[in-house]
């Protein structure tokens, strides 16, 4: 019992934050309504990523990535920057969606007059679809 | 409750237990020997005493290059005495007495607490050899390099590293590709990951100290400009939508 | 800028000089962040949201309407496309100017005055400013369309 909370669950905790945080926009994004809350179930969703994927480069004891020899005088070794750079290029990229996912509910609001998924079906249902 | 959030719950819980089972498999948190960041495992094969002398005189035996072959992996050329990556190092306390006692071939309790931080596990078997002024090796199952550079201790793997030769696989110079290791009675091939090229020579080839800078803006460059699309797409594709409002009160 | 405002309260004054006064040092330490990008964090992306928080901050103290005048969007939308010319320019120079071995993007072949590793550190300070000018054209251009609101109830239609 004390191997299963020392070696999986506090060796790892990182991981475990990260899942549930996807576990919960996941489930935004389906299971909400309202057009906003899906954006935000997205956004959760999209942090969640960026999170697991720049903690598989830590290395324990490890120091920023900028090169300068004092620090290396020290002796430190240097983080992982791989994961670092592929991640600026993935926020640009969520921030490019949730702008266009923004200007597409303001279209969808001056058309029906609402923002909740339920009447926009109701009224295409209704305009015989 | 509706339809829709009761199977959106369900379908959640399905991929947490899925995250739960893969989860034993993933490295941990800020674990110095992951594959990404170090060497990547090839393949292993039985050690014999020649194959470590030829390596020990620069020369890649022929039973090395062939199985190389066969998996159809680039050759090198040469072999040279090298240290791994950087393990970690020791600085300002109590390096005279770990020193005294390397000289006199015992093994100093504070780095195997050093050792137990990045998750090496050493035995009761160790031995530690003096090879020269200011070099030791420390022998288990696996064996490490202790040099001594100016007023620190560093610790490095040991093994042999394989160059291959300039021009091969687009590299400007001659490379190191290779890092064989001996553990026990198995020699061990790994691969260098290309992060280590970046992190060791990016300094000397771009003057830019930043490492996620150079990375970014020369090594990636091309990635940066397909990003820079990207969000162009995104600034046109807004105004496309947005552009039967009223712009303008005149 | 007087003529139009609804509501006159007394914490107007104060808000309308206090981000007049901010805007110059926003975008000074924006183009410091642009700048250094080489030396410690920062980079292009990075300074040019910078930049672009400063016209939000116009926006937010003096309504969109005023504010709005004075960024038309003809010069917005060409600096879109200018950054990206920057880039993607630079790139083809370096194509034209390397004789034999074609390199797209190897700044050691532009004609600058110094030796080949330092040409391309700064190849990519031209690059990053590239980067730095679109992205503060599309954030500002994406905020601005959001935000802009209807004067009159009924509604025109632009053509």
């Amino acid at each position: 019992m004390e191997e299963v909370l020392t070696d999986i669950i506090l060796a790892k905790y990182n991981y475990w934050v990260s899942i549930v945080l996807m576990l919960i926009g996941f489930y935004a994004m389906i299971a909400k309504d309202n057009l906003i809350k899906k954006i935000i179930g997205l956004n959760i969703f999209q942090t969640a990523i960026f999170l697991f994927y720049i903690s598989l480069g830590d290395i324990q004891g490890g120091t920023e990535p900028i090169v300068s020899e004092e620090i290396i005088a020290k002796g430190y070794v240097y983080v992982n920057p791989l994961p670092h750079v592929l991640i600026l290029t993935a926020i640009v990229v969520a921030v490019a969606t949730t702008a266009v996912a923004l200007a597409l509910v303001i279209r969808m609001y001056e058309e029906y007059g609402t923002i909740e998924e339920e009447e926009i079906i109701e009224k295409e249902r209704e305009s015989g679809v | 409750m509706k339809l829709i959030s009761v199977s959106a719950l369900l379908f959640v819980i399905l991929l947490g237990a899925l995250f739960i089972y893969v989860a034993a498999d993933i490295p941990d948190f800020g674990d110095a020997y992951s594959a990404p960041n170090r060497y990547i495992l090839l393949f292993s094969m039985d050690a014999a005493v020649e194959l470590e002398d030829d390596l020990n005189q620069g020369v890649i035996p022929q039973r090395l290059m062939d199985k190389l072959e066969e998996k159809e992996l680039p050759l090198p050329y040469e072999a040279k005495r090298g240290a791994g990556v950087l393990l970690f190092s020791l600085r300002e306390e109590g390096i005279e007495e770990v020193e005294g006692s390397l000289n006199k071939g015992l093994f100093p309790g504070a780095l195997k607490t050093e050792f137990e931080k990045i998750g090496v596990s050493l035995s009761d078997t160790v031995r530690v050899m003096k090879e020269e002024e200011d070099n030791w090796i420390i022998a288990d199952k696996e064996e490490f390099i202790v040099r001594k550079e100016g007023d620190r201790l560093t610790i490095y793997d040991a093994g042999w590293d394989l160059m291959i030769e300039k021009g091969e696989l687009y590299y400007p110079d001659e490379q190191k590709y290779y890092f064989v290791e001996k553990d026990g009675d198995t020699l061990n091939v790994y691969r260098y990951a290309l992060i280590v090229r970046y992190i060791e020579e990016g300094h000397h080839e771009t003057e830019v100290p930043n490492m996620v800078t150079y990375i970014l803006a020369d090594y990636r460059g091309y990635d940066t400009l397909g990003e820079t699309t990207v969000i162009f797409t995104a600034g046109v594709s807004v105004i496309l939508l947005l552009r039967r409002r009223a712009r303008r009160p005149e | 800028m007087n003529q139009k405002r609804k509501n006159t309260g007394e914490g107007d004054v104060i808000v309308e000089t206090v981000s007049r006064l901010m805007v110059p040092f926003i975008q000074l330490f924006a183009l410091y962040v642009i700048i250094h990008g080489a030396g410690g964090p920062g980079g292009g992306f990075q300074g040019g949201v910078i930049f672009a928080a400063s016209f939000i901050l116009l926006v937010i103290a003096f309504g969109i309407v005023d504010a709005g005048d004075r960024f038309p969007e003809s010069i917005n939308t060409g600096l879109f496309s200018l950054g990206v010319y920057i880039y993607a320019g630079i790139g083809l120079l370096c194509i034209l100017l390397s004789y034999g071995v074609a390199q797209y993007l190897n700044y050691g072949f532009l004609p600058l005055p110094v030796h080949f590793e330092e040409r391309r550190a700064l190849g990519m300070d031209i690059v990053e400013i590239g980067i730095g000018i679109t992205v503060m054209a599309v954030i500002t251009s994406i905020f601005f369309n959001l935000v802009w609101k209807r004067e009159s109830e009924g509604g025109r239609e632009e053509e």
